[in-house]
């Protein structure tokens, strides 16, 4: 395989671990227009869980169940952060995701990371090419979590879900409780983000409490990525924008540390990838402003 | 059908910017009755029709829906009873939706068990009988419609809510509903606003600065200030023109 070649394989794999977190807070930030910042923690924590998990001998599928319901306790805490104490949007995601790294330490043993060696779902298809054993699992859990979100969409939950983004005042007269709403929406969020964490930690068979931090960023450039090359009007249509935009921007990253042989890769540092990560956030912004006319990253009422 | 029992509300207590929105306030709404309110800014008709829906929670006082004591009942609770409409899109329905979505939301959440085809059937009925050709715009966004048609879609989603649980009556408050809109589209606005409370028998109050809507429509004029009613006109007694009305206004409040 040449470099290109390999390029392109590890951005789609890497897409394919990502896209839960891209797509779960597309459901927070787009759905409910609700901007959550638990993301970093719930990621971790849902590490954290699925590592406790297989260590207590847990199948490595039910050690992903864990890890999504640590998820939607993490939203649904936040969720209640915000409708019953009345906490701001924004702080309501930042306190519970500084709650979540201490519990992730501790969960963790009180060690920042620690190592499984084998019992995963990665190690569950036993493939001569272990990088196509990869790809299946990632691609199939990545399945999986897209055709939930459909049945999610065309349902009445979801329909009621994309109301209440839009007018919360709607679902009350429907006779909803937009509290408990909000907070259901911030589970389902929740749960993906942490899934995802679960099944990095899966796949690199190592579990690190530093291993969210980025995450958030780089979720919200491949949303922002999917909607410029696409403005889907369906939330269907959106969801798949953003695994498109979440692989997007894994090739421009990609692409960016690649050896092009111009002379320019001893400038660049590892470091560099949250640099370029807010530029690729930023500049589709532009994009959508100057050329589109619009511009939805941040609400201006957030 | 509504009560509303010595309703107080004040906003900013205790502070010198203090405003007393509500006084004490009595008020009944019959069964199929359609009233018109009137008042300058501040009065507190938009404080009253908020303490209605529970948006705005009372200091002091009762609000009852019928037999129902709703003082503390959350909003979504007495959506059952009563629907409120706003002066602008901001506050309507949700944007993003088709018109069908918002349909088929408001017709599942009111009818259990309805199939796929009654919904598109009930909601294409619901907006043909409120204008002609309204159906057209079932696969548009919310937000592609004009302000007319906003309303109207509103008026139809009311109606849905209207035939719901709340078998004894249903309570429609309009806040301003058109005065946003264009001289067409709003008389055709309150034209199908007339029709439906009509037809439905829906106890209904519109707020409104619009003196003509509140002598040409309804069976009551009540007349607000500094959150007491001062003045209504029943039945024969009802103010004819908008002139006199007027007049009377600014006799009451000199």
């Amino acid at each position: 395989m040449n470099d290109m070649a390999a390029l392109l394989w590890t951005a789609a794999l890497v897409t394919l671990l990502y896209a839960p977190v891209t797509i779960g807070l597309a459901v927070a930030f787009r759905l409910l227009n609700y901007p959550d910042l638990t993301c970093e923690g719930s990621f971790i924590v849902g590490g954290a869980l699925s590592f406790v998990a297989l260590q207590a001998g847990l199948p490595p599928i039910l050690s992903l169940v864990v890890a999504l319901v640590g998820g939607m306790a993490a939203g649904a805490f936040t969720g209640w952060l915000h409708t019953q104490l009345r906490v701001s949007r924004l702080l309501s995601g930042i306190i519970t995701a500084a709650i979540l790294y201490s519990l992730t330490m501790r969960l963790l043993g009180g060690r920042a990371n620690r190592w499984i060696a084998t019992g995963t779902v990665f190690d569950t298809i036993h493939l001569k090419n272990t990088s196509i054993g990869d790809f299946i699992v990632a691609g199939l859990i990545a399945y999986l979590v897209l055709v939930l979100c459909a049945f999610l969409y065309v349902s009445h939950f979801g329909r009621v879900l994309r109301a209440l983004g839009d007018q919360e005042w709607f679902c009350v007269s429907l006779g909803k409780n937009p509290a408990t709403l909000l907070i259901a929406g911030l589970s389902i969020s929740n749960a993906l983000i942490a899934l995802s964490g679960a099944i990095l930690m899966q796949f690199k068979h190592v579990c690190d409490v530093n291993m969210g931090s980025g995450v958030l960023i780089s979720a919200l450039a491949g949303l922002v990525l999917g909607e410029t090359v696409h403005s889907a009007r369906s939330v269907w249509g959106h969801t798949v924008m953003c695994v498109v935009g979440t692989g997007i921007y894994n090739i421009a990253l990609g692409a960016f540390y690649f050896d092009w042989e111009l002379g320019i890769e001893r400038f660049i540092l590892p470091s560099d990838v949250r640099l370029v990560t807010g530029l690729l956030l930023i500049i589709p912004a532009l994009i959508l402003l100057r050329v589109k006319g619009r511009y939805r990253l941040f609400n201006s009422s957030w | 059908m509504l009560r509303l029992k010595r309703v107080s509300k004040r906003f900013n207590i205790d502070s010198d910017r203090e405003v007393v929105a509500l006084n004490a306030l009595d008020f009944e709404l019959a069964r199929g009755e359609f009233v018109t309110m009137v008042g300058e800014n501040g009065s507190g008709k938009t404080t009253l029709l908020r303490v209605v829906t529970g948006e705005i929670a009372a200091d002091a006082g009762q609000v009852l829906f019928g037999n129902v004591d709703a003082t503390k009942m959350p909003p979504y609770h007495r959506a059952r009873f009563v629907t409120h409409i706003h002066q602008s899109r901001e506050s309507g329905l949700p944007l993003s939706l088709t018109v069908e979505e918002v349909m088929r939301l408001a017709l599942e959440s009111r009818t259990h068990g309805i199939t796929r085809r009654g919904i598109h059937q009930r909601a294409e009925e619901q907006l043909e009988s409120l204008r002609k050709g309204l159906s057209r715009t079932l696969k548009e966004q919310v937000w592609h419609l004009s302000g007319g048609e906003h309303q109207l879609v509103n008026l139809a989603v009311a109606s849905v809510f209207a035939d719901g649980p709340s078998k004894g009556g249903h309570i429609l408050l309009l806040d301003e509903h058109v005065s946003q809109l264009d001289p067409v589209a709003h008389s055709v606005v309150m034209e199908a606003t007339d029709q439906l409370i009509r037809s439905r028998r829906l106890s209904a109050v519109m707020a409104t600065h619009n003196f003509e809507l509140a002598v040409e429509y309804g069976d009551r004029q009540v007349v607000l200030s500094e959150g007491r009613i001062l003045k209504e006109f029943v039945g024969e007694s009802r103010i004819r023109s908008p002139r006199e009305l007027k007049d009377v206004i600014s006799n009451v409040l000199r």
